[in-house]
């Protein structure tokens, strides 16, 4: 047999292993990963919302800049208490993903209830400053994006006032029913 | 997406996050071959012509193969079997089509397989979750980034040559501290955005 | 050679980042604190060890060592990057902080070239015990030379040394006896550059001094 030929499979072999090991590695590990995920996602709800363990909780699959919907249910009569966006939008030079909730206020007005940034690669030291910055966005209504107070006119906070602006423009929708 | 966006994205990844001075990705190469002006620019071109090419194929693959299959664990796999390939490929086209390009630039082709400013440039694309077009700006101004660097460095270095420099610090260490003095530099435009 | 010149090479004669100056790259990047650099160090030693073993149980027979030749470069890729995603995908799994914090210079020990370099000039012309021995001392040498880096880097930087989220060490006192205050250029790119700069004119002035006695020594005699 051509000896060439022989090199080329004992490669395309070796290849084959390796792909199949890394499968059967990949189907222990990913599970696990998948779980470390939620969990975070999970803890960082709670901080966005407090309490939000006491509710049911539905996970509705968004689109476009919208990747996750959590509806937070009353567990009696299954109303809607509130709704935890995951948006994001593009920064500096990557994408500015966050967590918004909005409930509705005594007067039954819809408010934003909390927020969070869960994860940006903006440059060090720029981007640093949007995590523990306060927009001043708690408990104002949805359709008061205006009160937004972020360091003005960088291209992070713009991307956080399009993530607010994107939720406002769809929660009252949403809070009307929706459906998974 | 808008323009002024995207300029942003170049300026910072030509410079602001430069790939040799503040990502350390390509040391090795930066420090080996810039002893020489001419090599280190031909080193340089070396790399920006691969790192482009590469980015768009890796890019198109992990998009239109590994996402849709489900096999994303395949990445480092495929993405440095990709970049092995290509470098043997530009070599073989290069000597055959411009000769003159191939003696300049062809000793150093070899060694970008294994200069990981491609493979982690590759990644970073998929890794920042880049659309097309951000992808093709990011790696042709990182490319760049590194081609810059790399120049002004050896131009130092062929000035060091002929400097009294301690014995102890004779070649790499002060190569070293001569990059230390230009990441200094070079941080400090992060102020300008 | 015998087994323990083998295993010790790594760590003084030959060291790979100290030495030989290979995989640089990490070297510079994670060295801003002692837990990244064991953690890269540990990755390192499980990639390097390992497919030192499987290089050197593919080419053991001459045979197939005939037949892998043309292709081994491919080969090599191939093993070590199987190894490094496998890596990658347990560290992400059950050390996600240490994941995040080394990013993307994980996949990035597929072209360490301290790895193929040890498969194509050791591992593939040596029987697999000793491949294994020659991976350990490797791995270790380097893991040492990059806990030294992060040891400077992170002593200066901030005046203590975390490992896990416990505080091991917290030297802030001297700092305050001495008088002056954490140097953080030393967190920065520049402090990799400087730290590793002057390492390296140290161990350069050390041998120096002892090749210049050898040779007096040489004269006397």
């Amino acid at each position: 047999m051509n000896k060439g030929l022989i090199s080329g499979v004992v490669l395309l072999v070796i290849g084959l292993v390796c792909g199949l090991l890394l499968a059967v590695v990949n189907s222990f590990t990913s599970v696990i990963i998948k779980a470390n995920e939620d969990a975070i996602v999970l803890a960082s709800l709670n901080e966005v919302y407090e309490g939000s363990g006491n509710y049911d909780l539905d996970i509705v699959n968004g689109s476009g800049a919208i990747d996750k919907i959590y509806v937070l249910r009353d567990k009696l009569d299954d109303s809607i208490v509130a709704i935890v966006y995951s948006v994001k939008a593009f920064g500096y030079q990557s994408d500015i993903k966050m967590l918004i909730a909005v409930e509705k206020n005594d007067q039954s007005a819809l408010v934003f209830a909390g927020y969070k940034v869960l994860s940006q690669a903006e440059t060090p030291g720029i981007g640093d400053v949007i995590i523990g910055y306060d927009f001043k966005m708690d408990g104002q209504l949805i359709t008061n994006i205006d009160a937004f107070a972020g360091p003005t006119a960088t291209f992070t906070s713009n991307a956080v006032k399009t993530c607010f602006q994107l939720v406002s423009a769809r929660v009252a929708a949403d809070f009307g029913g929706i459906q998974s | 997406m808008s323009i002024g966006a995207l300029i942003s994205l170049a300026f910072t990844a030509l410079i602001i996050e430069n790939v040799i001075l503040t990502q350390f990705l390509g040391i090795c190469p930066f420090l080996g071959v810039s002893k020489k002006r001419s090599s280190a620019l031909g080193m340089g071109m070396a790399v920006v012509a691969v790192i482009v090419i590469s980015s768009i194929i890796t890019y198109v693959l992990y998009h239109g193969v590994l996402a849709p299959l489900e096999i994303e664990y395949m990445r480092t796999i495929v993405f440095i079997l990709v970049i092995a390939a290509l470098v043997q490929m530009v070599e073989l086209v290069v000597k055959k089509i411009s000769p003159a390009l191939y003696k300049a630039l062809g000793i150093y082709l070899p060694l970008i397989t294994t200069n990981c400013a491609v493979l982690g440039v590759a990644i970073i694309n998929i890794n920042k979750e880049f659309n097309f077009i951000q992808m093709l700006v990011y790696s042709t101004f990182v490319s760049l980034g590194f081609l810059l660097v790399i120049y002004l460095f050896s131009m130092l270095r062929e000035k060091i040559d002929s400097a009294p420099v301690p014995k102890a610090f004779k070649g790499t260490p002060i190569a070293l501290i001569v990059a230390a003095i230009l990441a200094m530099i070079f941080s400090r435009f992060g102020g300008l955005i | 050679m015998n087994q323990k010149d083998n295993f010790i090479k790594g760590f003084f004669k030959e060291n790979p980042l100290f030495v030989t100056v290979l995989g640089t790259c990490p070297a510079l990047a994670i060295t801003k604190s002692l837990e990244n650099a064991i953690g890269m160090g540990i990755a390192v030693f499980f990639v390097l060890v390992l497919s030192n073993l499987i290089i050197s149980l593919l080419t053991i027979n001459p045979k197939m060592k005939e037949f892998i030749k043309p292709v081994r470069i491919p080969v090599y890729i191939v093993v070590i990057a199987t190894l490094v995603t496998i890596v990658e995908m347990v560290m992400h799994a059950y050390l996600p902080a240490l994941f995040v914090s080394l990013g993307v210079f994980i996949p990035l020990i597929v072209v360490n070239c301290i790895i193929l370099g040890r498969a194509e000039a050791f591992a593939s012309d040596n029987k697999p015990v000793d491949s294994i021995i020659d991976g350990m001392g490797m791995a270790l040498g380097y893991t040492m030379a990059l806990m030294l880096i992060s040891l400077v880097r992170e002593i200066l930087g901030s005046a203590s040394i975390t490992i896990w989220g416990d505080l091991a060490l917290d030297i802030t006192p001297v700092f305050t006896f001495i008088g002056i205050q954490p140097i953080s250029m030393f967190l920065q790119p520049v402090g990799a550059f400087l730290t590793f700069g002057f390492i390296l004119a140290t161990l350069a002035a050390i041998t120096n001094k002892k090749s210049a006695k050898l040779a007096t020594e040489v004269k006397q005699s």
